[in-house]
């Protein structure tokens, strides 16, 4: 059965946290963390995905410099997280998100993309928010690297 | 129920593919798309299935392609459903769907293969060229957004 806004809406107060309505396909939402006030969660409902946005997560690096340690983290990041993606949109921007089939969607699903995305976002952003600002900052990957050894 | 082994081998025979068991937790199959030959590898670990392509393309030699590479992966990552792109600490790019172990049915199983194969097809000449072509450019996208003059 297809997931409707109703069954959302009960989600949500199943989970408990405060929501909008945005319109028949959008829903807002967002916690508060340990690194930033606040997230906001983007929910969106397509025919047959349902995505669970932070959107921004951060803006996109106005330093070119930034960008090759940047998106190297990112795609690095993808390759440890599970559920959860990093992406880039249209504008540069980068994006945390969660995709789940819309058939069947449970409760279980629905806090688990939650849950997923706000781990993530609080243990991540500080990184990637400093690599995108500093030309400077430096990738946990980079450091875990220059371990290696070698002559 | 977490999925085992033996649920894998009948879902591979249903979705009539050969395969290899590796071992209790590692299976390996192949296809052949329009413009490659590509091998899948299942892993069953903990609470998730990884169906990957490790590598899809490898490491890129010339630094010059790095940045349009990775740029032009996490523009993918932003249009795929259900797979994305990763670096892997060799710098090899892998195209990876993660599903939880936990119930996982004939169906999900073949929704992943299915989105491996097609995302696989749909996209390796361009990130192959991208990661050891330095003077490739990614596809240009319209720009839609509307402008003053």
């Amino acid at each position: 059965m297809t997931l409707t806004v109703e069954t959302i809406e009960s989600y949500f107060e199943e989970y408990g946290w405060a929501y909008e309505l945005l319109d028949d396909s959008h829903f807002l939402t967002g916690f508060n963390s340990e690194v930033i006030d606040t997230f906001a969660i983007y929910i969106t409902l397509t025919p047959n995905w349902v995505y669970f946005s932070i959107a921004p997560f951060v803006e996109a690096p106005s330093d070119p410099r930034c960008e090759l340690k940047l998106y190297s983290h990112l795609l690095q990041l993808c390759q440890q997280i599970n559920m959860a993606k990093f992406s880039v949109d249209a504008d540069g921007d980068v994006i945390l998100t969660v995709e789940l089939p819309r058939e069947n969607l449970d409760y279980s699903e629905f806090s688990d993309a939650l849950g997923a995305l706000s781990y993530y976002a609080d243990q991540n952003y500080e990184a990637v928010h400093a690599l995108a600002t500093d030309p400077d900052a430096v990738s946990a990957f980079e450091e875990e690297s220059d371990l290696d050894w070698g002559e | 129920m977490a999925v085992t082994a033996e649920t894998l081998e009948e879902y591979f025979e249903q979705y009539k593919w050969t395969y290899q068991k590796l071992d209790e937790t590692y299976f390996r199959t192949v296809f052949r798309g329009d413009v490659s030959t590509f091998t899948i590898q299942i892993r069953i670990a903990g609470d998730w299935v990884y169906f990957s392509i490790v590598p899809f393309v490898v490491s890129p030699q010339d630094p010059d392609c790095e940045l349009k590479l990775y740029k032009h992966l996490l523009h993918l990552n932003h249009e795929m459903n259900m797979a994305k792109f990763t670096v892997d600490s060799d710098g090899d790019v892998n195209l990876t769907v993660e599903l939880p172990s936990e119930n996982l049915d004939y169906s999900e199983f073949c929704d992943a293969l299915g989105a491996l194969a097609y995302y696989a097809d749909d996209n390796y000449a361009q990130v192959f060229v991208l990661a050891h072509v330095p003077e490739a450019h990614p596809k240009v996208e319209q720009d839609l957004d509307w402008e003053t003059g």
